[in-house]
Formats: structure tokens, sequence, C-alpha cells
């Protein structure tokens, strides 16, 4: 059978066996492959008796080959060519030629497998480093904090223990008689008992390694109180060392949705540099203002940590970023943090940036504003799970409270529901120009624009997708009003379950296609 | 990442004489070797244990930072580096050359395959010379000659 | 808090001191600790620099027990004022803080103030520290 011989030029390992499985011909790399010089592959006869203790030969494609010819290929085959060697991992594909004999092709896939575990297994050994950088991290900043958290402990701990040795000489001395006394030392021990407590537990929510999925995890938080736990955290640094923290927020319930711990750690690190620089060059007045502003136009949530200090040097403001930089003496600061502090903002779709400025430093914390940031993560996880894009239903959920907003995102997350959450009527509206949606559900009181100014709008804007209102037992009587005026398709009342928003949403949306 | 690859070099006045030892794949790291500046690398491969299209990669990246008037001669070359070098284009640069390798030849008596050490000079007109064993047996070439001896054309005149 | 006792000796010959920590509450419990002992004849109490100057300018102080950690100043610069501006009285100086570094220590012993007493401290601790420097036995 001499017309094979074009076969010698393949790459491949390629044999030709007639339907009893005898091996009629195979290729210089065929031998290559089973380590066989060809006069011993003579020597053999049925591909059968070459697999034998090799590895597992596919009996079923082969039968199925010969009676349906055609073209089929194998699962990943292992192969064990010899003792010493280690496995080889193929893919065969058999196809039936023109003589009616078998045409083998092996693709040796050894080395696509060695390398794929490879890279998982260096992957996560990163990730596990990363995590083990970010733990580090936050120890380190606790470390440089640790002269301020000492201090504000040592003092409830002198009063507390104080108060109580004068109980004891009150009880010495029999004064018990005075109640007012005993109540006030009491009083003051519980004080510094609680004043302690919290620091303790501030640090230990700081410090607690989150684990993979919390790594994860985004929720909507108002930034506010975010920022308010960063500043408690650092405060007794700050107090001690008379630096001033201007807060200016320009609007209030601003919601952002990320990661907690995170965000938190690095505004704790932006404060704590902040409070290096203006401890150590003895800044007069020290002053740090914080401020947190929505910029509508770019669609964005801003933080901005501004101290008077004396500002970043030129040649070191591209550095400053980078991992290790650090100006501090040997022993102060690890120069992990702002790299730390930027890699966390860019997972966050963000970005983080140093500002010029004429007097100290500003750094600007942008985050994608939150009806952006839900319908990204909606979209990634959804396309991860249904296989065409026209099964997806997009919802926008409207209400300031970031409790609601998390219930939804837990609700519609394993829904295959695309998911916009806003917490404030105008940023909602602005959305809803450049996005469309199936569906709203908006909460019925807000403070700044209420549900039904709200709907009022959206069918200003010509959206005719159906509405459903977020209410209270009270307010269903409005119901039949807006129905009529608005399309407001009907209400969820609270306390709901998972269930009723459901069924809620799924009439409204088969109500709408009646139409 | 472990590194099964060992790298000895003896230095003389013109030439580095290197041995390979171990593995050569995606972790070979051949840096050592770019260190030395010499006319001449003489690298023995006789205890290259392994080598798969990675290493062949690897290999061929760090050949072409050797100076191309520098001269590398492979010697005593064994079956599964001559069959990577017969399969892939770039393994020997202009000057370079095999000095000896190891070729299979088969015993039918004794049913065995040995490894002989020939020198490229040998191989005239693409024929394995003719080898005997301490019997005075004729030894057949077991392998294709037309494929074995491939590098040969690859090397410069 | 003021807890009244009987008082036995006669309060002549004994100092007075002048406690300055901006935390009330301590205050409030040190200036108890230190009624309790009887040693000294007045106990006065500031929360602030200024306040602590005034009672100085007011009366004579003998012993003052400053806390290093001031909002609007350093305990140690306190010392150096007081040092500068009543050298002609004798005062001494007993340091208190919560936390005191490489570089504050040093400070504070280039000043020549060599009492200090780290917080959280009993009634006893501080009993003790008042009396090595006032070089009276300790009741």
């Amino acid at each position: 059978m001499n017309n094979y011989t074009l076969y010698d030029t393949l790459f491949n390992a390629v044999t030709v066996l007639d339907t009893k499985g005898k091996i009629l011909y195979s290729n210089h790399y065929f031998s290559i492959l089973f380590k066989m010089s060809p006069r011993v592959i003579k020597k053999i006869n049925t591909i059968f008796e070459l697999f034998n203790g090799k590895g597992e030969f596919p009996n079923a494609i082969f039968e199925r080959v010969i009676n349906e010819p055609g073209s089929y290929v194998s699962e990943e085959i292992e192969l064990q060519i010899n003792e010493l060697d280690t496995q080889c991992t193929v893919v065969i594909k058999f196809t039936s030629l023109e003589d009616k004999n078998i045409l083998v092709c092996f693709n040796d896939i050894s080395i696509e497998t060695k390398l794929h575990s490879k890279y998982r297994t260096q992957l996560s050994e990163l990730k596990n480093s990363h995590l083990q950088i970010l733990q580090a991290d936050k120890l380190a900043t606790i470390g440089e904090l640790s002269a301020g958290i000492s201090h504000e402990i040592s003092n409830p701990l002198t009063i507390a223990a104080g108060n109580i040795e004068i109980i004891e000489v009150l009880i010495l001395e029999e004064k018990l008689k005075n109640e007012d006394l005993i109540k006030d030392s009491i009083r003051d021990v519980v004080e510094s008992h609680n004043r302690i407590t919290s620091i303790i537990l501030n640090m230990k929510s700081f410090l607690r390694q989150q684990t993979e999925e919390e790594e994860e995890e985004r929720e909507y938080c108002n930034l506010e109180e975010v920022i308010l736990d960063s500043i408690k955290f650092t405060n007794p640094s700050f107090k001690k060392h008379n630096i001033k923290i201007v807060q200016n927020f320009s609007k209030k319930d601003i919601v952002a949705l990320i990661n907690r711990t995170k965000i938190l750690q690095v505004l704790v690190n932006l404060l704590s540099n902040a409070l290096d620089i203006l401890v150590e060059y003895k800044i007069k007045d020290p002053k740090l203002e914080i401020e947190i502003v929505r910029n509508r136009d770019d669609n964005l949530l801003e933080i901005r940590v501004a101290d008077n200090g004396p500002g970043i040097p030129t040649q070191d403001k591209s550095e400053i970023f980078k991992s290790f930089f650090t100006t501090k003496a040997i022993g102060e600061g690890t120069g992990l943090g702002l790299s730390i502090a930027t890699q966390i903002i860019e997972a966050h779709q963000g970005v983080l940036l140093l500002e010029k400025t004429n007097i100290g430093a500003s750094f600007l914390i942008q985050l994608p504003s939150i009806e952006i940031q839900s319908y990204t993560q909606s979209e990634i996880m959804q396309r991860a799970r249904t296989v065409s894009k026209n099964d997806t239903i997009k919802i926008m959920v409207l209400d300031n409270e970031v409790k609601i907003l998390n219930i939804f995102n837990k609700i519609f997350e394993n829904e295959g529901i695309i998911f916009l959450g806003s917490a404030n009527g105008y940023d909602a509206l602005e959305v809803l120009e450049n996005i469309n949606v199936d569906l709203i559900i908006t909460d019925y009181i807000m403070p700044h624009l209420s549900g039904l100014e709200f709907s009022k709008k959206v069918r200003e804007l010509d959206i005719n997708c159906p509405i459903l209102y977020l209410s209270t037992e009270s307010n269903k009587g409005i119901l039949n009003r807006d129905r009529d005026e608005l399309g407001i398709e009907g209400i969820i009342l609270k306390p709901f379950s998972k269930e009723g928003v459901l069924k809620a949403i799924y009439q409204a949306l088969k109500n709408k296609k009646e139409l | 990442m472990s590194e099964v690859l060992k790298i000895e070099t003896i230095l003389s006045d013109d030439e580095v004489n290197i041995n390979i030892i171990g593995q050569i794949d995606e972790d070979s790291n051949f840096s050592k070797i770019l260190e030395i500046s010499k006319n001449i690398y003489i690298l023995n491969l006789q205890e290259v244990t392994l080598i798969n299209s990675c290493g062949v990669r690897e290999w061929i990246n760090f050949i072409e930072k050797i100076p191309k008037n520098s001269k590398i001669i492979y010697t005593n070359v064994p079956q599964i580096v001559v069959e990577q070098m017969n399969m892939v284009k770039g393994f020997l640069r202009n000057n370079d050359e095999i000095a000896a390798f190891y070729a299979p030849y088969y015993n039918e008596t004794s049913d065995r395959i040995v490894s002989i050490l020939l020198k490229t000079n040998q191989i005239i007109d693409e024929k394995a010379p003719t080898m005997k064993d301490d019997t005075g047996e004729e030894l057949e070439f077991d392998a294709i000659e037309a494929q074995y001896f491939n590098f040969i054309k690859q090397q410069g005149s | 808090m003021v807890v009244k006792l009987s008082s036995k000796s006669s309060a002549n010959e004994k100092p007075s001191v002048l406690i300055l920590d901006d935390e009330k509450k301590i205050c409030s419990v040190m200036k108890t600790f230190l009624i309790l002992s009887e040693l000294f004849k007045n106990v006065v109490v500031a929360h602030s620099v200024s306040m602590a100057l005034m009672k100085i300018g007011n009366e004579k102080i003998d012993l003052v027990i400053v806390d290093y950690n001031l909002p609007d100043k350093k305990g140690t610069d306190f010392i150096d004022t007081i040092k500068k501006t009543h050298s002609k009285n004798k005062i001494h100086f007993l340091l208190i803080s919560g936390y005191l570094n490489n570089k504050a220590l040093s400070e504070i012993i280039n000043l020549g103030v060599s009492q200090v007493l780290v917080k959280p401290f009993t009634r006893a601790m501080l009993i003790k520290k008042v009396c090595e420097i006032l070089k009276c036995p300790v009741p």
C-alpha cells in the first residue's frame, strides 16, 4: 500500500489500519511517538497489540468508523509509552478511507495539558501570595497606627482601673451609702470598657482576612458611612496630633457598590499616609479634607482626600503608585499601600489618581456610578450563564435604602436577570436615557425624588416599560390612580419575599406583552 | 518552578566546554551560558534526559543570543535530541555543527537495540556506516536513514 | 468627684500638686487618689496649658503631674516653659503617658525629667512615684 507515503511528510503521528486493526502503514512520527523503530513496528501485528499495556484504545470509535464511514475524534487518552517515561496525552482521530481502510491520526497534547496544570498551580500560588500581601499591608497599617491606638486605649483603662480602686476604698471605709458616687464610678468604668472594646473590634474587623468569596463580593453601601468608619479607625492618631478633619459631603445618601472592607482599606491607607506627612513636616494647623462628589456628567462617584502638607515632589509623582516605593525610613512603612490601593480601585473599575494642587497632596478615587457598576456586574455574571442574550431581562430598581438594593441584588443574582441598582431618582433618569430596561421597580417614598414624580418623568421620556411600586400596605390606594395615569402595573408590598417579587415581575412583563 | 536542568561550564582560552544535564523544557534557564563570551562553544548533550517542544523553543531563543560569529559544536547528542533537531528549523545556525551523535542499531541475534556514538563525518551520502558488535556480528541501523540524518543537511559547509 | 475625708495632720508643711491632663476623667481619678493619700495640702486640676499656667501663677505648686500628649502642646514643652518662667521656685515634675516612642523618651531625658509614669497605672504606682519625687515615706 504505497500510496500512503504522502503521510510521511506530516508532523503528526499517523498510521493506517485495516478493519481488523492490522497496521498497514505508519509514518516517521508514529515511530517517534511510540518510541519504536520501523523494524519493531513491523513485528507488531495489530494496533491493539501496540496499545496493550500502554493505554486504552478507543474500541468503540474504531467500531463506529468501520460501520459508519466518516471522521470521528476520541477523548483525551493517557499513554504510558514505557515505564521510565512520563505519561503522554493524545487525542486520536479516525477517518475512513476510500479503500475501506482506516486512517488514524494522533494529536499529542501532552505539553498543553502539562502547561495548563502548571498555569493553574502558579495562578493559585499567585492568588495566595496576593492575599498574603493584602493581609501584610493591613497588619503594617495597624502597626503604624498603633501609637495612636495604644494611647487611645490606655486612657480608658486608667479611668476604669482608677474607678474600681475608688470603689474598693469606699467599700473599705464603709461609705457605700453614697449611692451617687458609686453609680458615677460604675458608669465611668462601663464607659471606659465600651471605648476600649469598640477600638479593638474596629481593628479586628479591619484585620480579618476575607475569604475568597468575600473578596469578590460587592454590596451597596452608604459611602458616608464607610468614610466615617475609616475616620473612626484613624481618629486616635489624628486626635493625638491635633489634625483637623473636614468632611465635605456634597450630597447626603450617596450609595456605592463596593467591597466594603477593601475600600475601607484604601481609605485608611490614604488617611494614614496623610497623617504621616502632616506629622513629619510639623505642619502648622494641619488639616485633612475629605470630599464626596457625584459627578453626573461622567456617571462617576468621586472621593477626594486632600491634606495641606508639603505635597508630592515632582520626581516622585509617577513613582508613588509603584510597589515598594516609600520615602519613609526603614521599618516605617512597607511602601505597598498605594499600589495595593490602586489595584483595589481598579478591580472596582475605578481610578486612583494624584491631582494637581497648589498646596499639599490630593488623592482622587473615581468609581463608576452604581447604576453602571450594577449593570456591568450583572452582565458579566449572566454572560457566564445564559446561552443567548435574548433570554436576559433588564430590570432597574430604585430605592434609597442600601439594604433593599442588596436584597434585590441577591434575588436577581441567580435568576438570569440583568440588574441596575440606583439610589437616586435623578441619577436613574440619566441612565434611563441611554439604557433600555424591560421593567422598573421604584420605591414609593424617597427623599429627593418621590416614586410618583420619578414615574411621571419616566413617562415623559417616552419610556413605556412596566413600572412597579415598592411600598407598604397603606399606599395601596394610590395604585389605582397611578395605574390609569402612568401605567403602573402593580405594587410589591414590603416586606417582600423572593417568590413574591419574581411573580410580580413576570406577571407585569406578561401583561405588557399581551397589550 | 523546578530547576531540573544543570549547566556545567569549563573555560579555556578560546573555547568553553558546556555540559547540559537534565531536562530541556519550559522551565529551562540558559542564561548562565549567555554570561560567557567565547569564540567556540562545545555543547556536550550526553546527559540530556528529556526534551520537549517548549524546551526546543527555549533553546532556540537562547541560541539566537549567542554572537553570530561564534561557533557552536554539539557533541554526544542523544537520539531524542537528534529527532527534535530534525523536526525543527533554527536549531543549527550557519556556522554550527554536530560533531558526534548517538544512533540506534539493532542486534538480531540478541534482539537488543544499542545506541552507538557516530561521528558526523562518518555519514556519507546519508548512509549509516556499518557497525559490528563485539562478536563481530553486523548490526542493523534501526531508523530511517533519510529521516535520521536530515539534520546534517542543515549544517553549513 | 471628690471624696471628703477627715483631715488629721496640719496642712501647713504639706506640698501642693497640679494635675494637667485633657481627659477630665483621668484628672478626677488621680485627684481622688492623691487626696486619699493625704500627702498634699491642695490638689489642683487643669485641662489645658493655659488653665494650668493660670493656676501655677495663683498658688504655690510643688509638684506638676502632666500628660505627654496634650492637644495644644506637648507635655515636655509645657515643662520647659514652666522651668524657664518659674526657675526660682522648686517645682518637681512627673510625666505621664500612654505611649512613648524612642524620640519622645530622649526628649524627656534631655529635659532632665527623670520621673515618668506609664498608663495605665494603679493607685499604688502613682503614690509610689509621687513619694519618690517628694522624698517622703509611702503612707
